[in-house]
């Protein structure tokens, strides 16, 4: 309750446009925003590039967020529609005159980056935003526009696959 | 049972340089973007933060109201006994302070690392309970609106070289200054003429004839000498009139900590802003803000209080 009381004081000083406030803010977040953009991205490059846009966005809206204690929730949704944008532009077909390899090599975090490629597309995300950041499922049901019922049996399913993973190793 | 295997989306991870970099890139896009617009500020003379317009209130009946003194008596300096404070996240970086030229310290007689003379000296990221030592301490009251009216007491030292005036001046609230009537502290002034709800901390009588020999004013701001900044006939007090609704910051069936966010929202606008003028003509400033803490009853000697209760604590910005 009281490292609440600390954001709800952070978000307040952010939202009279105190950087500092606003920085650390960013920073109490930041495992949290990795970990869901790399559960989107599966890239350090893609990730750092969506979280510097959420970053942005969030310090021009920030006054705009009525009720400090859902800072959090109002950021992970901006920084899952920023992957979102990056992955769909990633996607889209380029000749292979314009295709750039990423400038780095994805060293940090192997274990979680393996674990996130089991699971595939359709179930990292909802899996990492429920045990890797502790949002419940009716909360990433509104996250991600999908009945709750969806989000439980992607759950399920997501833990019998991580199960078999770990099983065939 | 082993360790389940969703487990490995919990642990922490390193955040990777790429990712640092883009982060503090975008930190200073920030920073510089604010720098530019409170020069822009500068230029047109509307500098500083502004606190919210207190409407004037009439005097009140105190519907309900909450007086935590030295008046019951205390310990020493024993451990402070404070549970958790809402301290300001450690910043890095100073918007307009420049720290090493002087110090701020704040009477704080029960916290652990106050001095012999009972000083706290302010720093970044830490918060300082008022202390409750002797006869200071705060009042909150509630004003006839429902709002909570507070004044807090304290004495402020300021400390460094060169040092020839200190001038602080306050938004969102209102300095009371309680001192003989022969005598004043004060070198000059801006005088705040509105009414303030709680009374006041402080004064001296006559103990023969009950006489009062001290004399109360409000300032937005005022001046003191370096060589003459407090003494103990004077109290400067910390008042306002919040827009908060009484039973919304401290009603009854509030838990400690909504009373603590209470007075953190109470306090969110005032700003005390102390600046020294040094012998050369040269000036310097810092800032401080007040917010809500928890305090537990071994901290204050209090014997009434049996629970942890909210307290005020000041942070250096």
């Amino acid at each position: 309750m009281l490292m609440n009381i600390k954001i709800d004081l952070l978000v307040r000083k952010a939202q009279k446009k105190d950087p500092e406030a606003f920085t650390e803010l960013i920073r109490t977040c930041m495992q949290d925003m990795y970990r869901t953009a790399i559960a989107i991205l599966m890239n350090d490059e893609d990730a750092a590039d969506a979280i510097q846009d959420t970053i942005l966005a969030c310090w021009e809206k920030i006054d705009m967020l009525q009720n400090a204690q859902y800072f959090k929730t109002w950021m992970t949704r901006i920084l899952i529609h920023k992957c979102l944008d990056i992955r769909r532009a990633r996607e889209k077909v380029i000749p292979m005159e314009e295709y750039e390899e990423p400038v780095t090599e994805d060293e940090y975090n192997i274990e979680i980056k393996e674990a996130l490629e089991t699971l595939g597309e359709k179930y990292r995300l909802i899996m990492m935003l429920y045990y890797g950041e502790g949002y419940r499922v009716k909360e990433i049901a509104d996250f991600l526009g999908m009945p709750a019922s969806t989000v439980q049996t992607r759950l399920d399913r997501g833990r019998k696959k991580l199960r078999e993973y770990y099983q065939s190793e | 049972m082993g360790k389940r295997k969703e487990q490995i989306l919990e642990t922490g991870v390193e955040i990777p340089d790429i990712v640092q970099k883009k982060v503090e890139a975008a930190f200073e896009v920030i920073r510089m973007e604010r720098t530019e617009t409170m020069e822009e500020k500068k230029k047109d003379g509307i500098f500083m933060m502004n606190g919210k317009k207190r409407a004037v209130l009439g005097v009140c009946a105190c519907a309900a109201l909450l007086v935590v003194a030295g008046s019951f008596g205390l310990s020493g300096k024993e451990d402070a006994g404070i549970v958790e404070s809402n301290q300001v996240a450690e910043n890095e970086n100073v918007i307009q302070t420049v720290q090493d030229m002087f110090t701020m310290k704040v009477y704080a007689a029960e916290a652990p690392d106050a001095g012999e003379n009972g000083y706290v000296t302010l720093e970044k990221g830490k918060a300082v309970p008022i202390s409750l030592d002797g006869d200071v301490g705060y009042v909150l009251c509630e004003s006839e609106d429902g709002n909570v009216s507070y004044c807090i007491s304290t004495h402020f030292l300021c400390e460094g070289e060169d040092i020839e005036y200190i001038t602080y001046s306050i938004n969102g609230g209102v300095f009371q200054i309680v001192e003989p009537k022969d005598s004043t502290i004060v070198t000059s002034s801006e005088k705040y003429e509105g009414d303030i709800n709680t009374g006041g901390i402080g004064g001296v009588d006559n103990e023969e004839t009950g006489e009062i020999l001290s004399v109360t004013n409000h300032y937005k701001a005022f001046t003191v000498s370096y060589d003459n900044q407090t003494n103990d006939q004077t109290w400067i007090n910390i008042c306002g009139n919040s827009d908060e609704n009484w039973d919304v910051v401290l009603g009854e069936d509030k838990t400690l900590e909504e009373k603590v966010n209470g007075i953190n929202k109470m306090m969110e606008d005032v700003v005390i802003t102390c600046s020294v003028q040094y012998t050369d003509g040269s000036t310097s400033e810092a800032q401080i803000t007040i917010g809500g803490g928890i305090i537990t009853p071994e901290g204050t000697g209090i014997p009434e209080k049996e629970q942890p209760y909210p307290t005020f604590v000041f942070q250096l910005q």
